[in-house]
């Protein structure tokens, strides 16, 4: 055959012909077209991707071609070019696959080539095809060539697993369709020998949700249980080999699901007693699997058997520590009812069984620490020295709960639990006098700010001092950031440029990037050329990038900083921003911003960025954005209006004489402003620089109206523009009818409401504020971004959390996501020196109570950090957790885990917790079910500290009957009435006047 | 198409690896297979703390097996080692990303060395159930090869896998070693805090983001934020492989390398030493970084080599100092010899004696270290002419333009740092290894300065 004949063929999709053309062909004939062969299929290819294909016809005649030169390179090619090459018309060409019957002769073709050529390759390619990510080699076409000897069994493990997911029919097929799995194990009688028993030496989950039968399935419906049963029960299977093959699959180190389907398969054999104690030693050795779910079926199992009387008591007792080690209660719990049961009955093993349930003081369940400990009280007489020294050094681990049983066991030999304290306790704040005397020197302003105004009172009634209540412009908090350090060199600004191309790292950065090309955008070093060009080149490439983390990119605000970055390295503007998109009008003023920076580049007036933070978060130090502007007067570079604004919105109250002198030079609408921000009078207000005014009203008056401030009668253009935003929220429950079901879903949505709700949408551009409360179409970015949008007003991060409580409200159930990085909005928080405000504490609890493990890692640190540093006050917490819980919006097994390791940390954060959960109880009319994962919390901590509940949070308490796991723990904290507070609870009133002394005089000390 | 480089190799074990009744107790029998299929004899002896090294096996075994990028099983064994007073099982994970070592010291054993030496060993499923049965009070044995071994085609009992190895696989089996020198011990509680700390991490969900682990008091605090001396961890998943021996742990010691962001995790337990290294991110495996790569390009270790390869005979602590004295060499380049013998399989590292160990890695290395995909493209571009100087300045600093596939790239090579202007350089900084052009730039100016000495 010639190339052109080749060529030919495959030009008429003659897939029939070709193969019977080269039937006869040997390995060096072949070789001679091999090179064609692979070209005409990589052209083909390349054609298949670019391709748009106008119409049907003409798409189908291409496969057919495409398929002929598929089989082309089959018939002529080498392995290193058929590796892993799964022939595309395999995936709608299956003989017998009944949901897709469109029938091509390239299949048949492929078969009889490679039957002819027989390749010594074949083994290695069936592998490669095999292990692909996703296999698309039809089953029935892996089993047609094994039986025509083309080529063996493979030994990989993905040919069980296509067997396991290719040979059952789908459940969705008519009954005359299908074909049951049963039926077709049968014809293929092989399979029943080996690949049948491979199931359980392979990770899959075949075996899942074998009892549920799909709706709308075949009568004669078969999943992979009930064909295997059905045969065992037939005598085509051994029963017994089923029921020991899938034990064995247990002791793999498969994946949960994996093992959950081995266990769900013999479950629905349905083993009986005599089956079950033939099994009794396997089921004793899972006692020591690493995977739960296994101890819990081997658990289970040997429960059965110890009900027909025939546990092995001994081997028992032998096997089963390695239950205590488990995370979760049901395995140690049900393990321990066991040992119980057999120490009534076999006390021999007694003093055996004791050592053994020692595991389970190590359990963090409170619950299995009392169930041990009860049973060591019970057989107090068994109890020998070597478990008694045992229990004495893990007293200091056992829960508060528990201490009594303990000491109960053992006297007076019990060690007391000491907590590692986060807060800082000094020497010299020890004791009552020392502390007065500290908050005698402190201001009178700051002592009322920090609540030490109320120390004394405090301090005599042993209670927590009142919430901290400060505003962050009243309180020198500049100190106390980091300064960014600006870019000063040619070379450093690129060098970190090229780095933001690839990897922006922060919003801070962004900004310290485009002042750096701000300030030197008129320098042209000797290889300024021949750098730009590699950026350029390379920025072209991130633009194509679906998710580019860089500086540039098509989305958001990527392709005004590509403009920027285009225009300073090649002096003409880059690609034109459509800012009429509405999904980018919350972006609108940053995007303004870097328009006008842009026009400034290529007239390459270089001047420093007006914007530019000075300090993290966003902040902007008074006397620098005085200078700066001095420095455009100087220069005379007409003022940048959305920059001015921008950086109007950053800046730092400082009142010093030394920045009022600065301003008094200041000439124009610039100084006028910079004037009356630091304090001095107001000037008139002409109608263009009203976005001016608007702005520094809103930094100096950040949650005031300005109607009255400016003087202006305008209208409402909307929240935060003239008039601040005000917010509320509520769970909203609907309620939604489904037909087919016959059943009423219920939906819960946490709806956030600000006021004024109209905006003005053609003031968006000019009051960033304002752009602040237009929704976000979609917000998908990576966390600079989100950073940079918590720039915007430094002075008032309100739109900020109440943007962030919507987006964490929406995946509250779900996981983190690379690009959604909520934790974002919880970041800020974390600022000593800001307040936690309404919208701030609600963005905080729904970082806690989310499944966005991201989210809540910040959210944990805030919570630590705002308990010890006094932000954070059980007044402020409680409320927002009560409106939160209302018709169970929130899971408070989330809740409880993450109070109850925050209370973990020091006294205070117990107390705290304990003082949050006890006015959350306050308010509740009846608790739900699941109140249980709150209350043990609650519960230890009140016996740690010594304290009880008040009468109106024992109501709710009183009402819950029954014998669940809250009517229990309601009764124990009901029952809980301690004399007197212990050490801890003073340690934490202590630990907490602390706190706010050194609050206090950290703002003292400037 | 599949395009990943892999090395076709067999697994050949004289039987399966399996337990047997003895007279007394059970009787562990691991199977070997070397590089060359033989199959050593290397331990036989009482296991003093049974349970304890079936959990260890079962770990090592679920390392192997693990892969946190592809769900998918590679079929790939551990390896084992025998000297003087030490049995060193070591593990790789298919994902390249997780690094396994069991070190269990003469001490867990009532037994004998038999012979030095590193092997291939067996590890099935029977042989992870017969671990898992093992407990404290059994009397158990083990043994690392037979007696008398001698494999005949076609015996049914013998055990073959072919697998594929993945160049990418051997690389980084081999290069982590290259990683550990530089732990530093940052944290080290009880066993019991270790089991705490273990119960406060998240199964449910897993961060996207790193977390920061600090020692705070006896416990350990983890948070999303970085602070000094903080350990960063990315994939904490991959640290649960080593849940289940906390149970026995008696410390728990992390290290870490800020530089690398690489973490390991010490386990100490009466039986021996369980140490899980953890690469930076998910996606990144220990091959693809690079580390050596500078010293490969043009090291101070060549004439140091020989010497010590010639020191190595299977010790479980190579002395730097006895070795310097007896060969005469310094004891830094006899460091970064021995640093390139470990990128080449032919020494590990424990960084809890902080000493090198000898061990050959039971593959053909040959071709790895030619298949560095950076070094090899560095090659490309030097045999290729496409590296010229454009700028000499002073004696050691030079700029230097290097073709690219599109555009010229820019290198600068410095005392401090050397820089590049591609992709690779300016999203990692040097902090995965130097790029191909630094490589090929560095590589030119060394040749020149040779040819010039000349």
């Amino acid at each position: 055959m010639t190339p052109e004949e080749l060529e030919k063929y495959i030009e008429s999709a003659d897939a029939k012909g070709l193969a019977k053309a080269v039937e006869k062909y040997s390995e060096t004939d072949r070789k001679k077209l091999s090179k064609t062969a692979a070209k005409i299929y990589r052209e083909m290819r390349e054609a298949r991707i670019n391709n748009k294909f106008d119409s049907k016809e003409y798409y189908k005649a291409f496969v057919a071609k495409f398929c002929t030169s598929e089989l082309a390179m089959f018939a002529f090619c080498p392995i290193s070019t058929l590796r892993g090459n799964t022939p595309s018309f395999w995936n709608y060409s299956i003989p017998d696959a009944s949901e897709e019957k469109k029938e091509h002769e390239a299949h048949e073709a492929l078969i009889k080539v490679l039957d002819d050529r027989r390749p010594v390759w074949v083994d290695e390619w069936m592998d490669s095809c095999l292990d692909e990510e996703f296999v698309s080699m039809p089953w029935c076409c892996v089993r047609i060539l094994m039986k025509k000897g083309i080529c063996k069994k493979p030994t990989t493990d993905a040919y069980i697993r296509l067997m396991v997911e290719r040979l059952p029919d789908r459940w969705h097929l008519e009954e005359k369709e299908y074909t049951p799995a049963s039926e077709k194990l049968l014809a293929d009688p092989e399979l029943l020998e080996d690949e049948i028993w491979r199931i359980f030496e392979v990770e899959n989950d075949c075996f899942s949700n074998t009892r549920e039968i799909p709706a709308s399935s075949p009568a004669n419906y078969e999943n992979w249980a009930m064909a295997l049963r059905k045969l065992s029960d037939q005598g085509h299977l051994d029963r017994q080999r089923l029921l020991t093959a899938s034990l064995d699959g247990l002791t793999t180190g498969f994946n949960r699901n994996a093992l959950s389907s081995f266990i769900e398969f013999h479950n629905f054999m349905e083993p009986d007693l005599k089956e079950m104690e033939a099994r009794q030693s396997t089921y004793l050795d899972l006692l020591s699997s690493h995977a739960p779910n296994v101890v819990t079926f081997a658990l289970k199992k040997l429960k059965e058997i110890d009900k027909g009387k025939k546990l092995d008591d001994s081997g028992f007792v032998n096997a089963v520590s390695p239950v205590f080690e488990i995370q979760t209660k049901v395995q140690p719990k049900n393990a321990m009812q066991l040992l119980g049961k057999i120490i009534e009955r076999s006390p021999d093993l007694g003093k055996q069984i004791l050592n053994v349930i020692c595991g389970g003081l190590l359990h963090e369940s409170a619950e299995i620490q009392e169930i041990a400990l009860k049973l060591m009280g019970n057989y107090k007489n068994l109890l020998d020295k070597g478990v008694l020294s045992v229990i004495a050094e893990r007293s200091e681990d056992i829960s508060p709960s528990n201490r009594n049983l303990v000491h109960e066991i053992l006297g007076g030999q019990a060690k007391e639990a000491k907590k590692v304290t986060a807060g800082t306790m000094t020497e010299k704040s020890k004791g009552k006098g020392p502390l007065l005397k500290r908050i005698d020197k402190i201001p009178a302003e700051y002592k009322l700010l920090t609540g030490l105004d109320k120390a004394e009172e405090a301090i005599n009634s042993r209670q927590l001092l009142p919430p901290i209540s400060f505003n962050q412009l009243d309180v020198p908090f500049l100190p106390g950031l980091q300064r960014i350090q600006p870019i000063e060199t040619m070379d450093e600004l690129l060098d970190a440029v090229a780095h933001a191309i690839e990897v922006t790292e922060s919003a801070d950065e962004a900004e310290r990037i485009l002042d750096g090309i701000s300030r030197m955008c008129d320098q042209r070093p000797a290889d300024f050329e021949k750098r730009a060009k590699v950026f350029l080149s390379r920025m072209e490439e991130q633009r194509e990038r679906e998710y580019a983390r860089g500086f540039v990119s098509e989305w958001n605000v990527g392709k005004a900083l590509f403009d920027v970055v285009h225009s300073w390295l090649t002096g003409k503007r880059g690609p034109t921003v459509n800012l009429k998109d509405k999904a980018k009008k919350p972006l609108l003023p940053i995007l303004l911003r870097l328009d006008e920076l842009a026009g400034r580049l290529v007239k390459k007036k270089a001047a420093p960025l007006l914007s530019a933070p000075t300090h993290v978060h966003g902040w902007i130090e008074a006397s620098v954005l005085a200078e700066r502007l001095l420095h455009y007067q100087k220069k005379g570079i007409d003022l940048p209006k959305h920059d001015f604004i921008q950086a109007l919105l950053r800046v730092a109250p400082d009142r010093t004489g030394k920045v009022i002198n600065k301003c008094k030079n200041l000439k124009g609408v610039a100084g006028d402003i910079m004037r009356w921000l630091l304090n001095g009078e107001k000037a008139s207000i002409k109608k263009n620089d009203e976005p001016f005014w608007i702005a520094a009203g809103r930094a100096r008056y950040p949650y005031d109206s300005l109607d009255k401030i400016l003087n202006t009668k305008k209208g409402d253009w909307g929240p935060d523009c003239l008039k601040p935003a005000k917010y509320s929220w509520e769970i909203e429950v609907t309620k939604t009818y489904y037909k087919v079901s016959k059943e009423t879903i219920y939906k819960r949505k946490l709806e956030c409401k600000v006021e004024p709700a109209e905006i003005t949408v053609i003031m968006i551009g000019r009051v960033p504020t304002l752009a602040l409360h237009h929704p976000f179409s979609y917000l998908y970015g990576s966390s600079w971004l989100y950073q940079w949008i918590s720039m915007v007003w430094a002075q008032n991060m309100e739109p900020y959390y109440a943007i962030g409580v919507g987006f964490l409200a929406d995946r509250i159930d779900m996981n983190s996501a690379s690009m959604e990085p909520n934790y974002t909005f919880i970041e800020p928080l974390l600022e000593a020196d800001r307040p936690i405000s309404d919208m701030g504490c609600l963005a905080l609890w729904l970082g806690l109570a989310g499944q966005d493990a991201d989210a809540r890692g910040y959210a944990m640190d805030v919570l630590a950090e705002g308990i010890q540093d006094g932000r954070i006050h059980p007044d402020m917490l409680s409320p927002v957790l009560v409106k939160l819980g209302k018709d169970d919006w929130i899971k408070l097994n989330r809740v409880g885990k993450v109070l109850c390791e925050t209370a973990k940390l020091s006294p205070l954060h117990s107390l705290v917790i304990a003082r949050t959960l006890e006015q959350w109880l306050e308010n509740q009319d009846e608790l739900s079910r699941d109140a249980s994962h709150v209350l043990s919390a609650l519960h230890e901590i009140m016996i740690e500290l010594g304290i009880s509940l008040s009468d109106k949070a024992r109501k709710p308490l009183e009402k819950v009957k029954g014998s669940s796991k809250t009517a229990k723990l309601c009764k124990s904290l009901l029952n809980h009435a301690p004399d007197k507070p212990t050490a801890a609870y003073d340690e934490a009133l202590q630990l907490q006047l602390e706190s706010r002394i050194q609050r206090a005089e950290r703002w003292q000390n400037g | 198409m599949s395009t990943s480089l892999a090395l076709d190799y067999t697994y050949q074990y004289p039987f399966s690896s399996d337990v047997v009744s003895l007279d007394r107790g059970l009787g562990l029998r691991l199977a070997t297979c070397g590089a060359h299929q033989e199959h050593p004899y290397f331990f036989e002896g009482r296991m003093l703390y049974p349970r304890t090294i079936g959990d260890m096996l079962i770990v090592l075994s679920n390392v192997v097996q693990a892969n946190f990028v592809i769900p998918r099983s590679l079929l790939l064994d551990p390896v084992v080692t025998s000297s003087e007073d030490m049995l060193r099982f070591e593990g790789f994970s298919g994902c390249c990303g997780v690094y396994a070592r069991a070190d269990l010291p003469e001490r867990s054993f009532e037994g004998d060395m038999m012979g030095r030496g590193t092997t291939n060993v067996d590890f099935n499923n029977p042989m992870r159930a017969a671990l898992m049965r093992l407990r404290d009070q059994d009397d158990a044995r083990l043994s690392v090869g037979a007696e008398k071994v001698e494999l005949t085609r076609n015996e049914s009992s013998v055990v073959e896998k072919k697998v594929q190895l993945p160049i990418r696989w051997i690389k980084g089996f081999s290069e982590v070693q290259a990683y550990q020198p530089f732990l530093e011990l940052k944290v080290e509680v009880d066993g019991t805090r270790a089991r705490q700390f273990f119960r406060t991490l998240s199964r449910a969900s897993t961060a996207k983001r790193p977390s920061f682990i600090t020692q705070f008091g006896k416990t350990l605090k983890i948070s999303p934020r970085e602070t000094s001396g903080a350990v960063r961890v990315l994939g904490i998943n991959r640290l649960m492989l080593i849940e289940p021996l906390l149970s026995t742990a008696g410390k728990l010691r992390i290290w870490f390398d800020e530089n690398s962001g690489t973490s390991g995790w010490e386990i100490h337990s009466e039986a021996g030493r369980f140490f899980l290294m953890i690469s930076p991110e998910v996606y990144r495996g220990f091959s693809g970084e690079g580390q050596l790569l500078k010293d490969l390009a043009i090291g101070n270790w060549e004439k140091a080599l020989p010497y010590a390869e010639a020191g190595l005979s299977w010790q479980s602590k190579i002395n730097i100092n006895d070795l310097a004295k007896k060969s005469c060499q310094d004891e830094e380049s006899l460091k970064a010899a021995l640093a390139v013998l470990g990128s080449r399989g032919l020494a590990g590292y424990d960084v809890s004696t902080g000493e090198y160990f000898h061990r050959v890695l039971p593959f053909d290395l040959e071709k790895v270290e030619e298949l560095q995909p950076r070094l090899k493209g560095a090659n490309k571009l030097l045999e290729s002419g496409k590296v010229k100087i454009t700028e000499k300045i002073g004696d050691d600093d030079y700029d230097l333009a290097v073709e690219g596939t599109k555009v010229q790239q820019l290198v600068r090579l410095r005392l401090d740092q050397d820089k590049c202007t591609c992709p690779w350089f300016s999203r990692y900084q040097g902090k995965r290894g130097p790029c191909k052009h630094i490589l090929a730039a560095r590589m030119f100016i060394e040749r020149q300065e040779e040819e010039a000495e000349k």
